[in-house]
């Protein structure tokens, strides 16, 4: 066991069980799995990306690269989790990953033999041919051999949330400059959001032994956390990190609220996605530790240095017995006087540097290490363990120290991410050997080891400064504290970045497997840009996103170049910080839930008819009413097509847009709006319209109707109506806005339906309240009136129709609409009404040759649709003069026709295009295409519309509808596009 | 004169442990009021004249006798009464040549939510901060939740919130309300 006899943030009294590769470990409540495993004595964590070479704990953090793990079972599975964040809990299970059969024993490590063939652009230089063979053969071969985990396939059976936030001031990490800030804002009074990713607040302060105000980090964070919660506006999440900064001050931040736990509790959510949005924002991200280059550097064994002290200190675990440091600056010190504090052997310090501190060389004394000035650490020697480390020393002699821990400190880089999200690049800064945040997001400031003050002196008087300022600016004043004291002198940051002289394998990206041979053969073959060497070589695009290795890499291509860091810069960080499962992203919004529904008042009783439903963008509509006995929908379909010629039918047409259009002006808008003139409409009166586009195309029609001088109601397609809507505001408050008209949308207060059929009129006399006259003298066809029905309740009747029979449309306020309905359907019992669906009135439609959505696809003119002479000459209109344009008028643009099969038997299809007879199926002798199908009850054999070159010329003529998608090629006839009653006389009764 | 309730197809729900509760407001009359350009003032003196209502002013409501006024864009108004009785009507000969009246009754459907986690609810449905500092009784908002537009109007310090929704979308905010509010929540 390598538990440490004393100390540490976890508490021995608990001891929790857990599985890793069903194997059974006990911890304790504070160890993440990384940290029970090591203390269990396990080194071997998983197998790595491409060589499936064996890979330990690298560091304590979210930049593991190494120990990525498959956590829990079943539905909850979930790929690729760094150990080193898992929370342990009692029961926990967990499996390493791309490993056959076992962990020990990996076949696939035969890929790191053959190594010299899989370089950088291995792939794709060698898989390029044949083309075709790339998605079926190559690429499912190389994901099966390479890659990670895998998700679980099922459905997850967690939920997510999605949550506002709103705050005076953000801060970004507990470290001590987080911890000061928070402090410093929320005494103030600002409302102060604090987000840690760790479950406990601290940061490094609880992986080191440095004191303040004479008590340890660790006492002094928990002591701070208490002074915040006395805070009344200060909300802490832990568990949470931010992962992106956005455009006025909006960050996302996911907290992982069920993680920790086998699952989450009754109605709570897995994780959280916060939407934060913060008048300022406080970045103390602290700084990762980087990785250094030499040989075998990634085998289980080697460590980041601050990982080290992070074992020691908070998790009281001993990742070695015998440990060698590796360093050139004094961090790496720290972590010798560490493992020395807790009794752990050092054999070695390898300090790059040719003069050591007096202090140093005592420490090393006392320690009995073995101190290696200028040295340099060329390999590593083991197998799944760390058995050795070859040292070449000043002089250039080479030696094998045994050891199981090397302990690397090799640098921290700054955790500036967020202060880049928005485009701000990183500057190089030579003293403190680092890349320091650029310009930040507006509102941001950057704090502590993440602008590069790395001591916790500097850390604490920097959040203290920028916690009251921020407060300060956000509006809350007061009087300046004066900073917490450390006892920890000024730090200076070490680089290794690479050793030359390896023989071994030597990894800039561990998670990646990317050598630094990798890069120099990105430098040979002209990669050289950083952005273009990260793209060549995968460097830092794993999962890890180049945590600890990124700006290493960035390092190795400079030292290929001769070029300076600065020179050679650094890749764009973007969000996620962190990956965020997109379950968080989506919260509630999936199945089901993925958007809202549009209900008709009449939803209730069309539920009970038996309707079968089509969602029409987010309305619901019943598609058909199928009867006991009918087993195919165009057996629905047709009796009800049927039932409408024949007799009267009812159809809820609540879903088309309606706009109440009030005041003297409103007709001027209207013949605005309409290519034809309505202002000349009398009251009482409806009529048909389109609207244009500026440019000149349809987009949209409808009819409107006039119900008092100044009083106007417009009907819209479904899909259209909020655009229509829009499109009146628009013409209204930019080109008009001194004209007295006002309008709103009244889709939501009107339940409509359509009563068609030779016997609507019966039906609708006997719906309104005794005394309505309806006869054809008194409200003919295109009338418009208000009337009572139900008893008293305001009902507006249109007489329009849409399916070419004897229609009207009658409507109530909402709440009404159910009894409407089911009145409908009592007062037309006596004539067989049957409800019919949007598939009848489709049918219906297509027989009298009206355009819908097929043929109103933004593409057509008025003229393609044959409705030239409704573009007025008289006036203006929205889209007079686009729609002039030579091209539109052309005669040889596709018109709308109708179609019908040569051989009656045969069936339509729309989507087909059509060429002339005889000609081959190729684009040039494309002439057009059918817009829209149906089988016509009324005729007995499908018909179609179809937008045709010079179409309407061509009445009598055949052509060919081809449609190679579902083999289709059918001679059809080409007919107006009006198939029943064109003269219009069963409409007009 | 049967009516239907938007909510009617919405399923009661019963939390473990109740920290809030929506219920649906209705009948509600319903009128547009825009006022003609330039007739803001005047329409806001006659309104006062009359009913001693004060218009509010921009993201705010008022009410006066049992009649209720909600800013919904400059010069344009929502007013609103319990009960089925048309406010049109009443209101024409008032407004006279001022503005452009347009009934909006079972337009829109309405759910008070009324509790201590009210807050925290709405937290997870809309994307407005509604700090007390901020957001107080006699303040209202037009904006999104979960994909649907929606009025809100801040009734007391309870808190108490009308969340209105087109009437054709209340069963999906309903829906949304049972979703962020799961646990805590009463709904019906």
């Amino acid at each position: 066991m390598s538990r440490l006899p004393a100390g540490g943030l976890i508490d021995r009294t608990t001891t929790l069980r857990f599985q890793f590769d069903g194997r059974a470990f006990t911890g304790h409540p504070g160890d993440t799995l990384a940290s029970a495993l090591l203390a269990s004595g396990e080194k071997l964590f998983g197998r790595s990306f491409k060589y499936h070479r064996p890979r330990g704990v690298l560091a304590a953090g979210p930049e593991e690269p190494n120990a990525l793990v498959g956590l829990r079972t079943g539905a909850r599975r979930e790929p690729n989790i760094p150990a080193t964040l898992v929370e342990l809990y009692e029961g926990l299970e967990a499996a390493s990953q791309n490993r056959y059969p076992s962990l020990r024993f990996d076949l696939m490590a035969v890929n790191s033999l053959l190594s010299p063939f899989f370089p950088a652009g291995f792939y794709y230089k060698t898989f390029m041919w044949p083309a075709s063979w790339w998605e079926k053969v190559y690429e499912p071969a190389i994901r099966r051999a390479a890659g990670l985990g895998r998700a679980s396939g099922t459905e997850d059976p967690d939920h997510y949330t999605k949550e506002n936030l709103f705050c005076d001031v953000l801060v970004i990490g507990s470290g001590p400059a987080g911890l000061a800030a928070a402090h410093a804002a929320g005494r103030r009074g600002a409302r102060v959001v604090l987000c840690e990713a760790d479950a406990r607040l601290g940061g490094r302060l609880l992986s080191e032994a440095s004191e303040i105000d004479g008590q340890p980090g660790a006492q002094w964070a928990e002591a701070t956390e208490a002074a915040l919660r006395d805070c009344p506006e200060v909300k802490i999440l832990r568990r949470t990190t931010v992962f992106g900064a956005y455009d006025h001050g909006t960050y996302g931040a996911l907290e992982r609220v069920a993680d920790h736990k086998p699952q989450p509790d009754d109605h709570e959510p897995r994780q959280r996605y916060w939407r934060i949005i913060a008048k300022r924002a406080v970045l103390a991200a602290g700084a990762i530790e980087r990785l250094a280059v030499f040989g075998g550097n990634d085998r289980p064994g080697v460590m980041l240095s601050g990982a080290v002290r992070s074992y020691l200190n908070r998790y009281a675990v001993a990742p070695g017995k015998s440990a060698i440091v590796l360093t050139s600056g004094d961090d790496g010190w720290r972590t010798v006087a560490d493992l020395v504090r807790h009794d752990i052997k050092v054999a070695a310090v390898v300090d790059r540097r040719t003069e050591i501190a007096a202090t140093h060389e005592a420490l090393a004394a006392q320690a009995g290490a073995q101190v290696f000035a200028g040295g340099r650490v060329v390999g590593t020697s083991g197998s799944t363990s760390l058995w050795g480390v070859d040292v070449v020393d000043a002089a250039g002699e080479r030696r094998r120290v045994p050891a199981d821990l090397l302990a690397v400190a090799g640098g921290w880089n700054p955790a500036v991410h967020l202060a880049s999200h928005l485009g701000g690049r990183p500057v190089w800064d030579e003293a403190r050997a680092a890349f320091l945040p650029g310009p930040p997001p507006p509102g941001m400031v950057v704090v502590g080891a993440a602008a590069g003050n790395f001591s916790t002196a500097a850390c604490l008087a920097d959040g203290t400064g920028a916690g009251a300022a921020a407060a300060e600016d956000a509006g809350f004043p007061g009087v300046a504290h004066a900073p917490p004291r450390s006892n920890d002198a000024a730090a200076d940051n070490a680089k290794i970045w690479i050793i030359p002289g390896a023989r071994q394998k030597a990894f800039v990206d561990l998670q990646h497997d990317v050598t630094d041979k990798d890069i120099a053969l990105a430098r040979r073959e002209g990669f050289v840009r950083v952005e273009h060497m990260k793209r060549y070589t995968t460097h830092g695009m794993a999962t890890d996103q180049g945590k600890s290795g990124g700006v290493t890499g960035m390092a190795v291509m400079a030292a290929l170049t001769g070029q300076s860091m600065a020179e050679t810069g650094t890749t764009m960080f973007r969000p996620p910080y962190t990956p965020v499962a997109i379950g968080a992203l989506a919260g509630h919004h999936r199945g089901r839930d993925f958007r809202p529904f549009r209900l008709t008042p009449g939803h209730r009783w069309a539920e009970e008819q038996g309707a079968v439903w089509i969602e029409t963008g987010p309305w619901l509509r019943a598609q058909w009413f199928p009867k006991p006995a009918e087993t195919d929908w165009l057996q629905s379909v047709t009796r009800e097509v049927e039932a409408v010629r024949n007799n009267v039918g009812v159809c809820d047409v609540s879903t088309l847009g309606k706009i109440e259009i009030v005041g003297p002006d409103a007709g001027k808008l209207l013949d605005v709006l309409y290519t034809s003139t309505f202002s000349t409409l009398p009251v009482g009166r409806t009529r048909y319209g389109v609207m244009l586009r500026e440019d000149g195309f349809v987009f949209d029609d409808g009819t409107t109707a006039r119900l008092a001088p100044d009083r106007w109601v417009m009907t819209t397609t479904t899909a259209n109506a909020p655009r229509v809507l829009q499109h009146m505001e628009f013409v209204h408050q930019v080109l008009y806005p001194a004209w007295r008209v006002a309008f709103v949308s009244v889709t939501d207060r009107w339940a409509q339906f359509a009563i068609a059929g030779p016997k609507s009129r019966d039906v609708v006399a006997a719906v309104l309240d005794p005394g309505a006259d309806v006869s054809d003298s008194a409200f003919p066809f295109m009338a418009a009136g208000t009337f009572t029905s139900l008893g008293g309740v305001e009902t507006r009747l249109f007489r329009i129709s849409f399916s070419g029979e004897r229609a009207y449309e009658i409507g109530v306020p909402a709440a009404h609409g159910d009894a409407l309905v089911r009145k409908i359907m009592q007062a037309g019992a006596p004539h067989r009404i049957v409800p019919y669906g949007l598939e009848a009135l489709g049918v219906m439609r297509i027989e009298k040759g009206h355009p819908a959505g097929g043929e109103l696809n933004g593409q057509t003119t008025a003229r393609d649709l044959g409705m030239a002479r409704m573009m007025s000459t008289k006036k203006d209109f929205v889209g007079r003069a686009l729609a002039q344009r030579p091209a539109l008028l052309d005669p040889q643009r596709p018109t709308l026709v109708g179609l019908r099969p040569f051989d009656r038997a045969a069936r339509l299809r729309a989507g087909g295009h059509l060429l002339p007879l005889g000609a081959p199926a190729e684009i040039s002798h494309d002439q057009g295409w059918i817009t829209s199908v149906a089988f016509s009850p009324s005729l007995n054999h499908w018909m179609g519309l179809a937008m045709l070159a010079n179409g309407t010329a061509r009445h009598g003529e055949r052509v060919r509808a081809y449609d190679p998608v579902r083999d289709g090629d059918v001679e059809v006839e080409v007919v107006p596009p009006c198939f029943i009653d064109p003269e219009g006389a069963r409409l007009r009764g | 004169m049967a009516s239907l309730s938007a909510f009617a197809g919405c399923a009661p729900v019963v939390p473990a442990h109740e920290s809030a509760r929506a219920v649906p407001l209705e009948p509600l009359a319903t009128l547009s009021v825009a006022a003609w350009p330039g007739q803001t003032a005047a329409l806001g003196e006659a309104l006062h004249r009359a009913l001693a209502l004060e218009l509010p002013e921009a993201g705010r409501w008022t009410h006066a006798n049992g009649l209720l006024a909600i800013w919904m864009g400059p010069d344009h108004f929502y007013l609103q009464r319990e009960g089925a009785a048309a406010l049109l009507p009443e209101l024409a000969p008032v407004v006279g040549d001022l503005a452009a009246l347009i009934d909006l009754t079972d337009a829109r459907a309405t759910l008070r939510l009324t509790g201590p986690a009210a807050r925290e609810i709405l937290a997870g449905l809309l994307p407005l901060d509604l700090h007390r500092r901020g957001f107080a009784p006699g303040r209202a908002a037009s904006t999104i939740a979960g994909h649907m537009t929606v009025q809100l109007r801040q009734i007391d310090a309870a808190p108490s919130y009308d969340l209105a929704v087109g009437r054709s979308f209340a069963g999906s905010l309903w829906r949304a309300l049972e979703l962020a509010g799961a646990g805590r929540l009463r709904l019906g």
